[in-house]
């Protein structure tokens, strides 16, 4: 059979034809043409697509974007310089001078930028669901559960969050690490997060978190059990909570003593360390500092 | 003056030509390396065809979408790495099917491994829609060989000599590969009555 249609598209196969014509709206070039399907939702990110497109004089600096489609909405993937991001309904992001950051995501489902280096103020309102607006960084994902926050790079790629309202989750896989308002933690690249603390964590609770943080493999069960001694104020419990989570066991039961010891059971808690049991605890953490 | 690929292809080209765009490629890559957004974003435009065909191949058209875009954020992250410019084609192809096999294992531990839902191509009838899916199923069960090229080739509207430039393959290769790849499609089509 003569195959030069299919090599070169000379001639005429009416087989591979038909094929093609089936096909070729699942390409590139056919999906980011089309036009992306009008939702009925009331909080379409259209105008936050319309605002970044507005700022391109800072894209400019750049000169380079790359327009994407998905079923949901158009994407962008481009870095902007320094400027506010104005997400309209759902807040801001004030990206600081030298900051590199992408937008990766923009959909009613999902707000995604990434930060590879540098600052940026999130101020993210009510009208954001909880996890709509997500910062990826080189060491973990920074989840808005709807909160004001900074959020730093070093060049390392090691990050830093600090809550100023709301709370924020450090998200790496399956495991989430809790920030809420006047708390701040750090993640890493190769480690992913870090242990939370209060603002005005004593010195002591500081300097035994640190030595967690930065324990070299085989030392951090010793540093986790020096943090849990630590820990012995009903505020300490932020920092125990999150070593619950400890792949350690006995690190692990350890964190879960010394947090009941603290504050208690929740309430309406029957098994306390069930998985459905994180929100009854979050809110009962809440209430006790 | 820069030459434009989306006419004329290496494998087209007499040698001194071919020699010409890979070193126009080479610089292009090297720009992008020290930091050219503008350098990336002309090897984004040359690239997306192909990298997307590999994505499709493995992955539904919504889900290959997003991994183009992580594909690409990935290789200007890591661009540094790759010491040997003209290879970039199949370097990307190479990140692109990483990018499948995550995105694959996440869907699958998300049960969201379903056929493509009707509604992008607004056009097109239901009907259309699923026979559109059923022919992508086959095509992503033939051999990886024959997959990607058949993908750039049938969805992605790219001829056997662009395929070979974006593959970094011989021309006779994806030439065999399109022709093999055919005759399997074709039997698996006409099992079930393809006119």
């Amino acid at each position: 059979m003569n195959d030069d249609y299919l090599w070169n598209k000379t001639g005429r196969d009416r087989e591979v034809e038909a094929l093609e014509e089936l096909l070729s709206p699942l390409g590139h070039a056919a999906r980011k043409a089309a036009p992306a399907p009008v939702k009925a939702k009331a909080r379409g990110v259209w105008p936050v697509l319309a605002i970044l497109a507005a700022a391109a004089g800072i894209a400019l600096a750049f000169r380079w974007w790359m327009p994407v489609t998905t079923q949901e909405a158009s994407l962008m993937i481009r870095p902007i310089a320094a400027g506010q991001i104005d997400l309209k309904e759902y807040g801001t992001v004030q990206v600081h001078e030298g900051a590199v950051v992408s937008v990766i995501r923009l959909t009613d489902e999902k707000i995604h930028l990434r930060l590879e280096r540098g600052t940026i103020d999130a101020r993210i309102t009510l009208a954001a669901r909880p996890r709509l607006f997500q910062v990826e960084t080189p060491a973990t994902t920074c989840v808005d559960l709807g909160c004001h926050y900074t959020l730093s790079v070093e060049a390392d790629g090691s990050t830093f969050v600090h809550v100023d309202l709301g709370e924020v989750a450090f998200v790496e896989g399956g495991r989430e690490t809790w920030i809420p308002k006047d708390a701040s933690c750090r993640a890493w690249p190769s480690r992913g997060s870090g242990t939370p603390r209060w603002d005005d964590a004593r010195p002591e609770l500081i300097a035994a978190i640190e030595a967690l943080d930065r324990a070299k493999p085989g030392e951090s069960s010793a540093a986790a059990a020096a943090l849990i001694r630590t820990c012995d104020q009903k505020r300490d419990a932020l920092s125990l909570w999150h070593l619950t989570n400890e792949s350690d066991r006995a690190v692990a039961d350890a964190a879960w003593k010394k947090l009941i010891e603290l504050i208690g059971v929740p309430e309406g808690v029957d098994d306390a360390r069930a998985a459905e049991a994180a929100e009854s605890w979050k809110r009962h953490l809440e209430s006790s500092w | 003056m820069p030459m434009r690929l989306e006419s004329v292809t290496m494998a087209d080209m007499p040698a001194s030509a071919a020699q010409e765009e890979l070193t126009e490629l080479s610089l292009l890559v090297q720009r992008a390396q020290h930091g050219d957004s503008a350098a990336f974003g002309s090897l984004h435009e040359r690239f997306a065809r192909s990298v997307h065909a590999v994505l499709l191949a493995r992955l539904r058209a919504a889900d290959a979408d997003d991994g183009l875009q992580e594909t690409f954020v990935l290789a200007w992250r890591r661009l540094a790495s790759l010491r040997d410019p003209s290879a970039l084609g199949s370097w990307l192809h190479a990140i692109a099917r990483n990018v499948a096999r995550d995105r694959r294992r996440d869907l699958r531990e998300a049960n969201e491994l379903r056929p493509e839902l009707p509604g992008r191509i607004e056009s097109s009838s239901a009907e259309k829609d699923e026979l559109r899916e059923r022919v992508m199923e086959h095509l992503r069960s033939l051999p990886d060989a024959y997959k990607e090229t058949m993908t750039m080739r049938l969805v992605e509207g790219m001829s056997g000599p662009e395929i070979a430039e974006a593959t970094g393959l011989t021309a006779g290769s994806v030439r065999v590969n399109l022709c093999r790849g055919m005759g399997l499609l074709r039997e698996l089509l006409e099992k079930e009555g393809w006119p």
